[in-house]
């Protein structure tokens, strides 16, 4: 392992220093785009309020990043910007999926089912374990985003729950979108036979005579693939078997066994006060890591496929209401094989392969009124969905045909939400937020969620807020229902739902056109953790269960899901940005503290959450050529203490991108791209589900791009 | 903003309302607020608008209590000047008010369109003068200086642009058609550098000049900037305000056209900048 050293971290930090400290390298000129683009399109948010807002107005800490960001630094997944370019969010990858934490909480197998993952404002996180995809499971590429809005903190009062770190809006173009109308076309090709390739065609115009009506279309469609790395990682001794031969050794080279693919198609109309999204896309992953104790180089394989399909109606009302509806119908499903050595199941096969599959439909719809009543502003809606899942396993052998009984459970869930919120402004310089939320969910019951902020402006420059806001985060489907036999895992129908309580101190300041400071501090508790409890003793159980034998004798040893323990989190930040005329430059610094505590018992530090995270980038415009980095620092982490003792983390990964644009008589853009340039060898903590205590983070990987716009 | 200017703010929003209310964009881009304070001597009250339509309807709520007229100043703030009830809204810095759904009064950010035609008629020698535009943004400014190159004897052919692609396709093309290249405000093609550039290399290759609205445009290489001066703007809002329009909508044009000349861009097209009305 190459950590981070005492001499590395100095560099990373000089050259940090430097990158925002240095003059720019271009004049302090008036650049006549800039201003334009300053008078014509001001920064705006949506997530947090459900209406277009000044960040310095919103009710939450908040960083946006445009689509000029986005180019610049080269980002290609939302994981990345969260790493790269968030202040305090993070994810930690293990080649099946980017898994996020966010100031100071992160929990092993929780497949970001407490952030809020929305497209559109269309929340993207699934029934089944609410998992919200930041890779390419769920979203569209982002070169087809306008806009990225990270909100920190329990936020999702207009939503309902689900937003224990807060949440993250991907906002994409439209068919009038300057980068997007007319035909694009992007390929890309690298190293472990990358290749991956988006074509998208957006439209603008008017209908109508004499109350003309603006349309605008986007339709797009694409592909990702990669044969992926080539593990080579230490062997260790499993203590159960991992080769088909039976040998306990974990570890050692395997090649072909990391790949990813995945296809996508997206669609966004618009007429006058209607709209419609629909989006389609497959991902499938191998996880090169073997989890779940599978054989290790064998094609562990997880397929994710979501399609959403939304309508929308938005209309201002001659009463002075603005109304705003939609309905949507969401499907997943998800797809695991799972790989096993044990040569007694289906003999003579030296092993079997675990299939599950599950298929889930959310279908809902929401009514929004909101209205400007001289200093207020008055938002009240609900939200009600549906959702039914289907699930079932089976064990195969892995030659021949055959095999176990499928295994088929059925089972509902229902989410349904009301909520307020008033925005109040009765002076120059003070806003004063004032929200609340009834939330009906199944699993979980009902909570109500309330949320304050105070907002004093003494400058139009300058923004402090004081927050305070609830969230809640139901059950998912699996942790309330998941059982697969009484072999593993047992249900719990009493399982209740998570809670969180924040206070947070957050400022904003322009301190010039060309730079752009932000803080935070926060301090939060969330209590009622839902996390997997091995089954101790018969009296352990909850919610009723009970064997074969029809006690709970029979129950121990089994896995159920329980709320148990308290985790208490306090934390600052800062950011820091900086744009001129070429040039421009980022810095954020996160700093958290996070303590668990379980039925009463002494505090402990959550594995897997660095205390500290950092991200630097730098870019400079010559001409036609544009060269930019982007450096990431994880902290130290924990490992899992219930299966070692020791740290990961403390290492530095950068990206770096060189652009130029030329004409190849449309426009074109070649991009460069090296990403984890330095080929870091840092190490991550390792979820329970894995052998090892500590897995190694992607390694270099080198991208040609050619964008053509015509 | 300067550490002056924003104390300078804050004392004028500490003032007693004695005039009219001025919204203010927060980019201090086309010095429009400057001009039109200055043309109220001294009478007016600031409201600076954050670019957060429910705040500065708000605010706007607030501090125009009793205020006969609004001037609203930048792309957006005619309809949140709309919010305050009661008072007329004159309206300054919108680049198509026909897309606006406020009523008032919209002072043009265009000269007037027969002194534009009568410079390109004139001085720039032009019979045919290509307008570049986006549909969805500009028709009905298109058809506006169709309508006036009419009358004027000058033909324009629309350039319409709906991406980049169709801006490779049909400028160079219509370059062969015509004598000069006119570019919309606030349109997708004049606020993209490479749009801008690349129209500016068609032209200069064809050696045609290229005519904008606004004066920063002939720092990007545009030859010419044909520009309503702000205080031509200023006075003719502060006379509409004296009969403010509080049904429909009135576009007014300011009799004033300032010429600016990119010396460099015009000398690249092998103009004489003098000839093209630029000062020595």
């Amino acid at each position: 392992m190459r950590s981070a050293s005492p001499a590395r971290l100095a560099g990373a930090l000089a050259l940090g220093a430097w990158t925002l400290l240095c003059p720019p390298v271009a004049t302090a000129q008036e650049d006549f785009f800039e201003q334009a683009a300053q008078y014509f399109n001001n920064e705006r948010i949506e997530g947090v309020s459900k209406h277009a807002e000044d960040p310095k107005e919103t009710p939450a800490t908040v960083t946006i990043l445009s689509r000029e960001d986005i180019e610049r630094w080269g980002f290609r997944t939302l994981s990345e910007v969260l790493n790269y370019a968030s202040l305090g969010n993070f994810t930690l990858s293990d080649k099946r999926y980017d898994l996020v934490g966010s100031r100071g909480l992160f929990f092993f197998e929780d497949f970001n089912t407490r952030i809020l993952v929305m497209l559109n404002g269309h929340p993207v996180n699934e029934p089944w374990s609410s998992f919200g995809g930041v890779g390419r499971e769920m979203l569209v590429p982002l070169d087809l985003v306008e806009r990225i809005e990270i909100v920190y903190g329990p936020s999702s009062l207009l939503y309902g729950g689900y937003s224990l770190y807060g949440i993250v809006n991907v906002v994409t173009g439209n068919g009038a979108s300057e980068a997007l109308a007319g035909w694009r076309v992007r390929v890309t090709g690298g190293n472990q036979a990358t290749g991956s390739g988006v074509v998208s065609w957006g439209g603008s115009g008017l209908t109508g005579g004499d109350d003309p009506r603006e349309w605008k279309v986007l339709v797009a469609a694409g592909y990702y693939g990669s044969a992926g790395e080539e593990i080579d990682l230490p062997e260790e001794d499993a203590g159960f078997p991992v080769r088909f031969d039976g040998s306990t050794a974990w570890g050692g080279r395997a090649e072909g066994v990391d790949s990813e693919k995945a296809p996508f198609a997206f669609v966004t109309a618009s007429r006058g006060d209607w709209s419609l999204m629909a989006r389609t896309g497959v991902r499938e992953k191998e996880g090169a890591y073997a989890p779940y104790g599978t054989v290790f180089g064998a094609g562990q394989t997880q397929r994710d496929h979501r399609t959403l399909l939304e309508v929308k109606w938005d209309r201002r009302l001659a009463s002075g209401w603005d109304v705003a509806a939609r309905a949507f119908h969401d499907i997943y499903t998800y797809r695991e094989r799972d790989p096993y050595a044990d040569p007694t199941v289906f003999p003579p096969a030296p092993g079997y392969r675990f299939a599950l599959n599950t298929d889930s439909r959310d279908t809902g719809g929401e009514l929004r009124f909101s209205r400007r009543l001289g200093s207020h502003f008055v938002t009240v809606g609900g939200e009600i969905r549906h959702r039914s899942l289907g699930r079932d396993f089976q064990l195969r052998p892995l030659v021949g045909a055959g095999g176990s009984a499928v295994t088929e459970q059925q089972t509902t869930g229902r989410f349904a939400v009301l909520y307020a919120q008033e925005e109040w402004r009765p002076t120059e310089r003070f806003t004063l937020v004032l929200g609340g939320n009834w939330a009906d969910t199944d699993p979980g019951g009902s909570k109500a969620q309330p949320r304050v902020a105070a907002i004093f402006k003494p400058d139009p420059t300058l923004s402090l807020k004081a927050l305070y806001g609830r969230g809640f985060r139901p059950p998912t489907i699996f942790e309330a229902s998941y059982e697969d036999d009484f072999e593993t895992q047992i249900p719990n129908p009493s399982l209740e739902s998570e809670e969180i309580e924040s206070w947070e101190l957050s400022t904003i300041w322009s301190a010039s056109p060309r730079v752009a400071v932000q803080g935070y501090a926060f301090r939060s508790r969330l209590d009622g953790l839902i996390q997997g409890v091995e089954i101790g003793a018969p009296s352990e159980v909850q919610g009723g269960i009970v064997g074969r034998s029809g006690t709970a004798e029979d129950l121990v040893g089994l896995l159920q899901y329980q709320s148990r323990g308290v985790v208490r989190s306090s934390g600052v930040g800062a950011a820091m940005r900086f744009r001129d005329r070429g040039t421009s430059a980022y810095l954020n610094l996160a700093w958290a503290r996070s303590r668990q505590q379980v039925d009463g018992g002494p505090e402990e530090k959550l594995p897997a959450s660095s205390a500290l995270l950092g991200s630097i980038g730098f870019s400079q415009r010559f001409g036609d050529w544009t060269g930019s980095y982007a450096v990431r620092f994880m902290g130290p982490h924990a490992v899992d203490s219930a299966r070692g003792a020791g740290e990961a983390g403390k290492f530095l990964t950068m990206n770096a991108r060189v652009s130029y644009k030329t004409r190849l008589v449309y426009p074109v853009t070649f991009h460069l791209d090296l990403r984890n340039a330095l080929d870091e060898e840092g190490l991550q903590a390792a979820s329970y589900v894995y052998v090892p205590l500590r897995l190694p983070v992607d390694g270099r990987r080198v991208e040609l791009s050619a964008e053509l716009r015509f | 903003m300067t550490l002056a200017a924003r104390l300078l703010l804050v004392a004028s929003l500490a003032a007693p309302a004695t005039g009219s209310v001025v919204l203010k964009p927060r980019s201090e881009s086309f010095g429009l607020t400057d001009a039109i304070v200055r043309a109220l001597s001294g009478e007016a009250r600031v409201v600076e608008l954050t670019g957060d339509d429910l705040a500065d309807s708000s605010r706007l709520a607030r501090e125009s209590k009793g205020q006969r007229v609004l001037f609203a100043v930048g792309p957006k703030s005619a309809e949140v000047a709309a919010e305050a009830r009661g008072a007329a809204v004159v309206s300054l810095g919108v680049a198509n008010p026909a897309q606006v759904r406020t009523p008032g009064t919209y002072i043009s950010f265009y000269p007037r369109l027969d002194k534009v035609f009568e410079y390109l008629r004139d001085t720039l020698k032009a019979k045919a003068v290509g307008f570049v535009f986006t549909p969805a943004r500009n028709r009905e400014i298109a058809l506006g200086f169709v309508k006036a190159g009419e009358a004027a004897g000058v033909a324009v052919v629309p350039v319409t642009v709906n991406s980049t692609g169709d801006l490779y396709r049909s400028v160079k093309p219509a370059l062969g058609k015509v004598d000069a290249l006119l570019l919309a405000i606030g349109d997708p093609v004049t606020t993209s550098r490479e749009s801008v550039e690349y129209v500016v290399e068609q032209s200069q290759a064809a050696k045609k000049p290229t005519v904008g609205f606004l004066e920063g445009l002939t720092r990007e290489g545009v030859t010419l900037a044909l520009v309503a001066p702000p205080a031509a703007m200023a006075k003719a809002a502060t006379e509409a305000a004296q009969q403010p329009q509080t049904v429909g909508k009135k576009r007014i044009e300011v009799d004033q056209m300032q010429v600016v000349v990119s010396r460099k861009a015009a000398e690249a097209i092998g103009a004489n900048p003098e000839a093209l009305g630029a000062q020595r």
